[in-house]
C-alpha cells in the first residue's frame, strides 16, 4: 500500500485501536468525577498526580531506569534464545542432549528465579536484569527451536543441492523459522513486563514497580493509580509496537499463508 | 523417543547438574549458591514434611480456583463474542488494548480492599482468562463453513448446531488453552505469594530467603519446578485426550 | 551404444538400504545407469521403486549403501557443481520472502560472477520460461505453474551441465503440464543440457525423452531401458497419437506392470 492510501488506511487503523480505549477513559472520567472513595478517586485527580509524579524529576529516577533494565534484559534473551534455539532445533543430538534440561527449565516458573538470584547475586541492577532475561529466555528459546526444526525439508535440500555456502543456509533457515521466532519473542515481551514489575516490587530502590508499591504502603492512592495506569499503558504500548515490527517482518509469510501467527 | 536420544537425554541431565555443582562450588560461597549435594537432600526431607504439601495445597487450590474461573468466563465472552460478529470487531482493538496489561499491576490496587487469598485467585483467572478467550476465539474462527451448511440443511437449530459443530470445533483449542494457561496459573499463584505473603508456596520460598534458610529455599525451588513439570506433564495428556478424536485438520497434528 | 567418451553421468552398482529396527529395508538394488552427455533420460517405475532415492544420490544429497556415482570424470560425494535440480514441490522450495527475481538469482550470488552478469543470467532465464514480467513478483502471488516455471528458471540460470527433475509436473493440472513439458523440451535443446527426468507418468516420459528406463521396486533394480525413437520435434497432439508412440508407451507400461513385487531382504 504506498501513498495517501496508505497513509489514511493506517491512520484509521491507529483511530480504531485507540477509539474503544479513549471511549471508555472518557466514560471512566465522567463515571468516577464524583467519587469519594479513597479507594478509586476520580480519574481527573489520578490525572493530576500522573502529571505531577511523572512528567517530572521522577521521569529520570524510575522510568527510565525500569525501561533500560526491561530492555536489556529481553534483548539478552532474545539473542541468546535465538542463538541457542537455533542450535537447538537444527541439530537433533543437540535436542537430544537438552531436552530434559529445558522441559524443567521451561516450566519453572519465572517468578521464583527472583529470591534465587537475589540470594544468589545480591541486590542490584544486575540481578533485575538476569532475571528478566532468564524469565523471558526460555518462550524465544523453544519457539526458535521448533520453528527450526519444522522448516521444510525441500528447502533444506534446494540450498544444499544448489551448494550455497554454510552461513547463507544458517540464515534462511532461521528466516523460514521467523514467524515462530517472533510468537516466541512476542510472549517474552509480556514475561519481560511481568518480571520487570514483579522483581521491582520485591528488591529495589527504585523503578516503576518500587514507586507504584512505595505510594500504595503511603496511601498515596491518586499516585499510586496514575502509576497502575502507567504501567498498562506500557504494556499497551509495547504490545503495539511489537506488533508493527512483526508486520513488517513477516508480510511475505501473511501473504504466503493468508494470515498471521497466532498470537499463542 | 528412541533409545538414543533417551540415552543422550539422560547424559544432558548429568552433564547439567554436575556442571551446576562444579560452578557453585568453585565460584560461589554455599550460603549464596548451595551446590546440590546439599540441595537435593534438603528437597527429599522437605517432601516428609507437612508444611511443604499444605502450602503445596494451597498454591495448587489457588491456581485451580483461578483456572476454573477463567476456562468458565474466558467460554462465555468467547461464545458471546464470537456469536456476533460486528461485536467482534468493535470489540478486538479493546481486546487488544487489554490483553498486554499485566495482571499484577492489580495488586497494589487489590491489596487495599481484598485479602491476599483472593487477590492471588484473580490475578490467575485474569491472565488466564485471556488466553481461554482467545484461544476459543481462534476455534470459532476455524469452524468449518461446509460443516455449518450441511447441518442447516437437516434442519438443526442453532442450539443443536452449536453443541454438533461448534462446541466439537472448539474444543481441541481448549486443550491448547489448558495447557498454555498450567504454567501460567502456577506463575500467578506463586506471585502472589511471593509479593504479597498469600499463604502457599510462594511465601514460603520468600520467608526462607527473608530468614536466612537459603538451602531450604533452593530445596523449595528446586520442587517447586518439579511440581511444574508434574501439572506440565497432566496438561499435555489432557490436551492429547481431547485432540486424539478431533479431524485432523490442524497443523500442528500433521507433523 | 553409450561409448565411455561421452558418458558424463555413470551411476554403478548403487545401492541404498536403511535398517528399520531389525531389518533391513532395500530402497535401492545396485543399478548401473550411463547418460551421455546432452541425453534425456526419463525414469519410470511404480512409486516405493526408489527413483526419487535414486536422483537424491545422484545429486549428492544422499549417500548411497554401495556402487559410486561419477559426474564429469568426478566422484559424487557432495552436491556436484554442474548441478540444477528441480523439485516436485514447486511452492516449497522457492523461498517465500524472496522475490521471483531473488530466488533465481540466489544460486548465483555464490558463483564468482559479476553483479551485471548475474542480473543478465536471471533475466534471460526468465524470459526463457515467460516470466519476465513476473520478477517481482512474490512466489504466493502466482499460480502452481508459474512457481514451478520459477524453480525451472532458478536452474537453468544456473547453467547446469545435469539437470534433475523430480516429478516437476505432477503437482500441476494436466492443461498446465502439457505447457511445461513442451517448455522443458524447448529448454533443453536451446541449452544442450544432459536430463534425469523422474516421473511415473509413463506418457510423459516417452513424450520427453529419449531413453526410458523402468526401475523395479526394491531389490528388483534396474528392469529395463528402452530406446524411444521418435522424431525430435515432437508435439503434444501429433506425437500423442502416433502409432509408434502407443507401442512404446504399451511397452514401458507392460514393464512396470510386471515387475515382480520382491521380498525386502531380510537381515537378522
Amino acid at each position: 500500500m504506498t501513498g495517501v492510501r496508505g497513509l489514511r488506511a493506517a491512520a484509521a487503523g491507529a483511530g480504531l485501536a485507540l477509539g474503544l480505549p479513549a471511549l471508555l477513559l472518557t466514560l471512566w472520567w465522567v463515571a468516577s468525577a464524583g467519587s469519594t472513595s479513597i479507594f478509586l478517586p476520580p480519574l481527573r485527580e489520578i490525572a493530576a498526580a500522573f502529571d505531577d509524579v511523572w512528567l517530572s524529576d521522577a521521569f529520570r529516577r524510575d522510568v527510565v531506569p525500569s525501561l533500560w533494565r526491561l530492555g536489556a534484559g529481553y534483548a539478552t534473551a532474545v539473542v541468546v534464545g535465538v542463538a541457542a534455539g537455533y542450535v537447538i532445533g537444527r541439530w537433533a543430538a543437540v535436542r537430544a542432549l537438552t531436552s530434559p534440561v529445558l522441559a524443567y527449565f521451561r516450566v519453572l516458573p519465572a517468578p521464583v528465579m527472583i529470591p534465587v538470584l537475589l540470594v544468589a547475586v545480591g541486590i542490584g541492577d544486575a540481578t533485575k536484569l538476569v532475571v528478566i532475561a532468564l524469565g523471558a529466555l526460555w518462550p524465544v528459546l523453544l519457539n526458535t527451536a521448533d520453528g527450526v526444526r519444522s522448516v521444510d525439508d525441500v528447502q533444506l535440500e534446494t540450498a544444499a543441492a544448489y551448494r550455497l555456502p554454510a552461513w547463507t543456509r544458517h540464515r534462511l533457515v532461521l528466516r523460514a523459522a521467523s514467524p515462530r521466532v517472533f510468537a516466541g519473542a512476542r510472549q517474552a515481551l509480556g514475561i519481560s513486563i511481568i518480571l520487570m514489575v514483579v522483581s521491582e516490587m520485591l528488591m529495589s530502590t527504585d523503578g516503576l514497580g518500587f514507586r507504584v508499591t512505595q505510594f500504595q504502603r503511603s496511601f498515596a492512592i491518586p499516585e499510586m493509580w496514575s502509576g497502575v495506569l502507567l504501567v498498562g499503558a506500557l504494556g499497551f504500548a509495547l504490545a503495539k509496537l511489537f506488533e508493527l515490527a512483526e508486520r513488517r517482518a513477516l508480510r511475505w509469510h501473511r501473504g504466503a499463508t493468508g494470515r498471521q501467527e497466532e498470537a499463542w | 523417543m528412541s533409545a538414543d536420544s533417551r540415552w543422550l537425554g539422560g547424559v544432558g541431565l548429568v552433564v547439567a547438574a554436575a556442571g551446576y555443582e562444579v560452578v557453585a562450588r568453585a565460584f560461589f560461597a554455599p550460603e549464596h549458591v548451595p551446590p546440590l549435594s546439599a540441595v537435593v537432600p534438603e528437597a527429599a526431607r522437605l517432601l516428609t514434611e507437612e508444611r511443604f504439601w499444605v502450602a503445596t495445597g494451597r498454591t495448587l487450590l489457588a491456581a485451580v480456583a483461578g483456572a476454573a474461573i477463567a476456562v468458565v468466563a474466558g467460554i462465555v465472552a468467547g461464545f458471546a463474542i464470537g456469536a456476533v460478529p460486528p461485536l467482534l470487531r468493535v470489540m478486538s482493538s479493546t481486546l487488544d488494548f487489554l490483553r498486554p496489561v499485566p495482571s499484577i499491576v492489580l495488586i497494589p490496587v487489590l491489596v487495599l480492599v481484598l485479602d491476599v487469598a483472593q487477590i492471588t485467585v484473580l490475578l490467575v483467572a485474569v491472565s488466564c482468562f485471556w488466553i481461554v478467550l482467545f484461544q476459543v476465539l481462534y476455534g470459532l474462527r476455524d469452524v468449518d463453513q461446509v460443516a455449518v451448511d450441511t447441518a442447516r440443511g437437516f434442519r438443526l437449530g442453532r442450539l443443536a448446531r452449536a453443541v454438533h459443530v461448534t462446541w466439537p470445533t472448539v474444543l481441541p483449542y481448549l486443550g491448547t488453552a489448558l495447557r498454555l494457561i498450567v504454567s501460567v496459573a502456577l506463575a500467578l499463584a506463586l506471585t502472589g505469594g511471593l509479593v504479597m505473603g498469600a499463604a502457599g508456596l510462594g511465601e514460603l520460598i520468600w520467608s526462607s530467603q527473608e530468614s536466612g534458610e537459603f538451602t531450604g529455599m533452593y530445596a523449595l525451588v528446586l520442587l517447586t519446578g518439579g511440581i511444574g513439570v508434574a501439572l506440565d506433564l497432566g496438561a499435555r495428556l489432557a490436551e492429547r485426550r481431547l485432540l486424539h478424536w478431533h479431524v485432523g485438520t490442524r497443523r500442528e497434528l500433521a507433523r | 551404444m553409450v561409448t565411455s567418451d561421452d558418458v558424463l553421468l555413470r551411476v554403478a552398482g548403487v545401492g541404498k538400504s536403511y535398517r528399520a529396527r531389525e531389518r533391513t529395508v532395500d530402497a535401492l538394488r545396485r543399478i548401473d545407469l550411463s547418460v551421455r552427455d546432452g541425453e534425456f533420460v526419463a525414469v519410470v517405475g511404480a512409486s516405493g521403486c526408489g527413483k526419487t532415492t535414486l536422483l537424491k544420490i545422484v545429486a549428492g544429497l544422499l549417500p548411497a549403501t554401495t556402487g559410486e556415482v561419477v559426474l564429469g570424470g568426478r566422484r559424487v560425494t557432495e552436491p556436484p557443481a554442474e548441478l540444477g535440480i528441480v523439485f516436485q514441490e514447486y511452492g516449497r522450495s522457492l523461498f517465500a520472502w524472496k522475490t521471483v527475481r531473488q530466488n533465481v538469482e540466489l544460486p548465483l550470488r555464490h558463483r564468482s560472477l559479476g553483479r551485471a552478469e548475474r542480473r543478465a543470467l536471471v533475466a534471460e532465464a526468465l524470459d526463457a520460461v515467460g516470466l519476465g514480467q513476473a520478477a517481482d513478483a512474490y512466489p504466493w502471488q502466482l499460480s502452481g505453474g508459474m512457481q514451478q516455471r520459477v524453480a525451472i528458471a532458478r536452474a537453468i540460470a544456473y547453467r547446469p551441465r545435469l539437470l534433475l527433475m523430480d516429478e516437476p509436473f505432477s503437482a500441476v493440472d494436466a492443461q498446465t503440464r502439457g505447457d511445461l513439458e513442451d517448455l522443458l523440451a524447448r529448454l533443453w535443446r536451446r541449452y544442450a543440457m544432459t536430463v534425469l527426468f523422474v516421473t511415473h507418468d509413463i506418457d510423459e516420459a516417452v513424450y520427453l525423452s529419449q531413453r526410458v528406463v523402468v526401475l523395479g521396486t526394491g531389490a528388483a533394480g534396474l528392469v529395463d531401458e528402452i530406446p524411444v525413437d521418435l522424431p525430435a520435434e515432437r508435439d503434444q497432439l501429433t506425437t500423442r497419437s502416433s502409432p509408434r508412440f502407443g507401442e512404446l508407451r504399451a511397452r514401458v507400461y507392460a514393464r512396470v506392470r510386471h515387475t515382480p513385487q520382491p521380498l525386502e531382504s531380510v537381515t537378522p
